[in-house]
Order: C-alpha cells, then structure tokens, then sequence
C-alpha cells in the first residue's frame, strides 16, 4: 500500500506541480526582508553600516572605477576586493563584475551596470534579487547600492552573500536576470480619505482570501506567528469600492476605506508586484506619526497584484479633524522590468 | 533566459542547452534530489542524469512546463537512487513525509493487495483540483517536492503550525476523499 501512494503521487498532474514550485522560494525572505527595510529606514542604515563595518581583511585591488568608488567609501572594503573586470552584455545592457572577495561561505562582489545603448540605467536601478551565484548552499544575500555616474551610465552595487557553508571550486559564476529602473520613491498625501469615513460590514476575512503575509506593528511585536496566525485569519478585510478608488501614483490603487469593527481599514492595491515590486505603506500624520498596528497582503483573483489592507486600532474618529492620511509608494514604471541573462565566471584566488 | 528559448536550444541541439537549463534549475534539482536522497554527491549524479534524460528527450517532447518536467525526470531518478541505496541508509526527511500519505490509505489490508496506481494518481488529481490553491501548494510541496514543513511555511509566508495543522486536515480530507471513490 505504502508503495501504491508513493507510485500515484509521483505522478500527479504536471500543473499541480508547476503551480507548487511557483511558489518556491530559492531564496527565502528576500522580500519580506525589502518591505521590513522600506518601513524601517533606520535597519537599513544599521544594515550597512554592519556590513561595510564588518570587513577587516585586506586584499590588494588595482586601479578599477568601482575600486576607486569603494575606496572614497570605506578604504577596508576596497582593499579586500581582488580585481575581476570581467563583463557580460545582454539587451545592450554590459554587467561588469569588477571585483570579488571570497572568504568561506561569505562573498562580496562589485558589480556595475552601464546601458549601452540608451538611458535605462539610472540611479534607481535595482538587481530585483534576481542575482544569484551557482551553489546548492542556502544562505543570506544583500545589494546594497553604491553609485550612479551620470556620464557613464553605470550603477554600481556590492552584493554580499552569506551561506551555511564554504563556497567551494576555484571559480564563482555570478549571474543577474531582472532589472528594475526608473523607479519612483514618493510620500503622497491621499487627501480623498477625509474626515468622513464610512462604517462599512466587509464580505471577507483574511481567512477566506489568498494571504501573502503580515506586517506587525509594535503593539504585537512580541506575539509569535502561530498565535499571530489564529488572530489574523478573523481579521476582516473591506471590499474593493469603485467609488472610493483613487490612484495616487502610478501603480497604486487606493480601493477602499472605512471602519470595521472600530478599527479604520485603509486598503491599497498594487500593480504586477513580482514584475514591478511595487510596494509602500499608509500612515497617518498628525503631531505624530501613526503607523498602521497591523498589515495583511493578499493576492488579488489572477495573482498578479496584491492589496494590502492597513489597519490602525487606535485612531478615534475624532483624530481625524487634526491630520490627514499618507502614503510612501515604491513603484516602477511597466517598462522598468528588464530581463536578461547577464553571467560571469570569477577566478577565486 | 526564459523556459522557451532553453527548450529551442535543446531542439537546435545546442550544447548550451544543458548549461543554460543547470543555470536556472539546477538549484532547484539538486535540493530537491538532496531531500530525497539524504546525500549530495547521489543528489548531484541524479541531476546530472536528468539533464542527461531531457537532452534525450526534448525533441521529441515539447514541455508545457520546464520545470515541472525536469524536476518530473530528477524525483524519479532520485527514487530509484534512493530505493537502491536504501538498504545502507534511510532518509528520515522522505521516509516522513511518505509516513504522513500512507495513513491515508493504511486499512490495515493485506500488504499484497494493490491497487490500480493509474486510477488512484487520477483520484488525487481529481481531489488536488478540489483543494483551495494554497492547499494544493502545501500538500505538493510536501509531498511530491518532499518540502520541510519550515520551508513550505517560509514559501509561503505561513507560520509552522498553520502548515502542520492544514496538511493534517487536507490528509484527512484526502483519506475521506479515497474512501468514497472506493479505495479504501
């Protein structure tokens, strides 16, 4: 019998499979990760600073542009980069790597990015996590960008890399595959949410929807996720209204708002957010700064784009008189999506 | 590059064709090989063995979806490796995960009995068709990708618990499932 299931699941329809490994994360948390940074300016500033303060060793580095940039940077971190300068051209886009450090399992790689043949890199520019080295390892990856050079055109990164175990051979193949450019980072003032908010009986909870994850404010920042998890599926969560829905930016959708249960639901939709990475948040200014309690993505019917419902428990309807609610938004143009199949061998010494 | 353009390359019988389908699923092979094999040097010869069987096998097949189709080729090899090798040593990840989907149909009938495997694949995929998408996912993940539960919850941006507790109903589910189409 043991065997018969075994035999039967093995070969289930291909489309189940598909569906399953769409939903692989080859690299856990990447975004998760970026929507943590973006709502916390302050880590990501720590972030790099623990990265460019953790390097010590030192490496010789010859006279290359992304050494010279490094240099003005952080001199500890130029000096242990061996000089690569190897380049690969694709969608008339050259990615050089100009320089590696390889220590065990973590690596530091200097990567440009110049546009050779129109304007699309910029200061924007974005790796999209779609960079990856050849391991079977998992571990934790960075970019942090460095530089833009309006008279080339180059955009230029450090990835970091930290995995379990050594990166083993005498070569590193380092690939990229997706470009983001020509984003846009704005704090929009979304006046249309006035004083007058509506009470509103919402259809669905985030039980009954496809949820792609939370964000938990400070009130439940010390609930574990499994408790967090039988709370959140009673959350309800409004319905998109065609007469509330205003755009903002590009890219973003304010589909409804309202209060539920006492508690002001602000509900935002973005656009194509595994091509685009369309993300922000909603907050509400006052003398102070009022971040949501709580937040709950979930995909919309194609799972394409995603709402994501912002909850503030303790704003009282009379708060509203004295502040207005905003939004930071993250967006990329549709043509911002570049892909290309960029790789290089590195020679590790 | 996209899955279309690798496929062309196996139909030009270009030799980037296997370079280009390690660069982007290779990744993806080998740990899946790893899980079910419990060791990385069998799990690296399994998907080299698989690149090897889609270079003998696109043309003349035209995958829908090349991943699935390698992954497919990869779980099948790594089985027979894992069946062979299994004498010497058993791998506790696989042999849980086929623990858990054999209570579903374990009735306590004679261990000769054996039933179409054909027909019970289609139940499954007529009960996985029933299942709400995230379901489905977890229950594949589990089962045929021979998942974690931490990585399935981090796929899915799930908490442990929520994965444990919904892969128990869906495999009580599936076990109500088998019984009225008559399997068990």
């Amino acid at each position: 019998m043991r065997e018969n299931i075994e035999n039967a699941i093995a070969n289930i329809d291909e489309k189940y499979i598909t569906e399953a490994l769409d939903r692989m994360d080859i690299k856990p948390a990447q975004h998760k990760a970026r929507r943590i940074v973006l709502k916390t300016a302050a880590i990501a500033a720590a972030v790099l600073i623990i990265f460019f303060g953790s390097l010590t060793v030192a490496v010789g580095a010859g006279s290359l542009p992304a050494y010279k940039l490094m240099r003005s940077i952080d001199p500890a971190v130029a000096e242990k980069l061996t000089p690569v300068n190897e380049s690969c051209v694709d969608n008339g886009i050259c990615m050089t790597v100009e320089g590696i450090n390889v220590d065990g399992g973590s690596a530091e790689i200097c990567v440009s990015l110049t546009d050779l043949e129109g304007d699309r890199i910029d200061e924007t520019t974005d790796l999209f996590d779609s960079y990856s080295i050849r391991s079977t390892a998992e571990g934790a990856y960075g970019c942090a960008f460095l530089d833009f050079d309006q008279e080339t055109k180059t955009a230029t990164y450090m990835i970091y890399i930290d995995q379990d175990t050594p990166i083993n051979g005498d070569k590193l193949n380092f690939s990229v595959s997706q470009l983001l450019t020509g984003k846009k980072d704005g704090h929009y003032r979304l006046s249309e949410i006035g004083s007058d908010i509506p009470t509103v009986q919402p259809t669905k909870t985030a039980g009954t929807v496809n949820t792609r994850g939370s964000s938990l404010g400070e009130k439940y920042s010390d609930w574990d996720w499994d408790e967090w998890d039988w709370y959140e599926k009673e959350v309800k969560l409004l319905d998109p209204d065609p007469e509330q829905s205003f755009s903002p930016t590009d890219g973003v959708i304010i589909t409804a708002w309202g209060w539920v249960d006492g508690h002001l639901h602000v509900q935002a939709l973005y656009d194509d957010i595994f091509h685009l990475d369309n993300h922000g948040y909603v907050y509400f200014e006052s003398d102070e700064t009022l971040n949501p309690d709580f937040d709950i993505s979930f995909w919309d019917e194609e799972q394409v784009n995603s709402y994501e419902e912002y909850v503030f428990e303790d704003i009282m309807p009379q708060d509203l008189e004295s502040g207005s609610f905003w939004g930071r938004f993250v967006t990329t143009p549709p043509d911002g999506h570049i892909c290309g199949d960029w790789h290089v061998s590195c020679v590790i010494k | 590059m996209e899955d279309q353009q690798i496929i062309a390359l196996f139909f030009e019988r270009s030799q980037r064709a296997v370079a280009e389908l390690s660069e982007k699923y290779g990744k993806l092979c080998r740990s899946l090989s790893l899980r079910i094999v419990g060791d990385e040097q069998d799990a690296e010869e399994c998907v080299n063995d698989a690149y090897l069987a889609v270079w003998d096998t696109i043309p003349p097949q035209n995958p829908s979806s090349l991943s699935a189709y390698v992954c497919k080729i990869t779980r099948n090899l790594s089985l027979k490796r894992y069946r062979h090798n299994s004498a010497q040593k058993r791998n506790d990840l696989y042999e849980r995960s086929l623990d858990e989907l054999s209570e579903c149909i374990a009735d306590g009938r004679d261990v000769e009995y054996r039933l179409d495997e054909k027909e019970l694949t289609a139940s499954i995929d007529r009960f996985l068709g029933m299942l709400n998408p995230v379901d489905r996912v977890m229950f594949v993940q589990r089962y045929w990708l021979c998942c974690e539960i931490t990585d399935i919850a981090s796929n899915l941006k799930k908490s442990k618990n929520y994965v444990n507790v919904h892969l128990y109903r869906t495999r009580t589910r599936l076990k109500e499932h088998l019984s009225k189409e008559g399997y068990l």
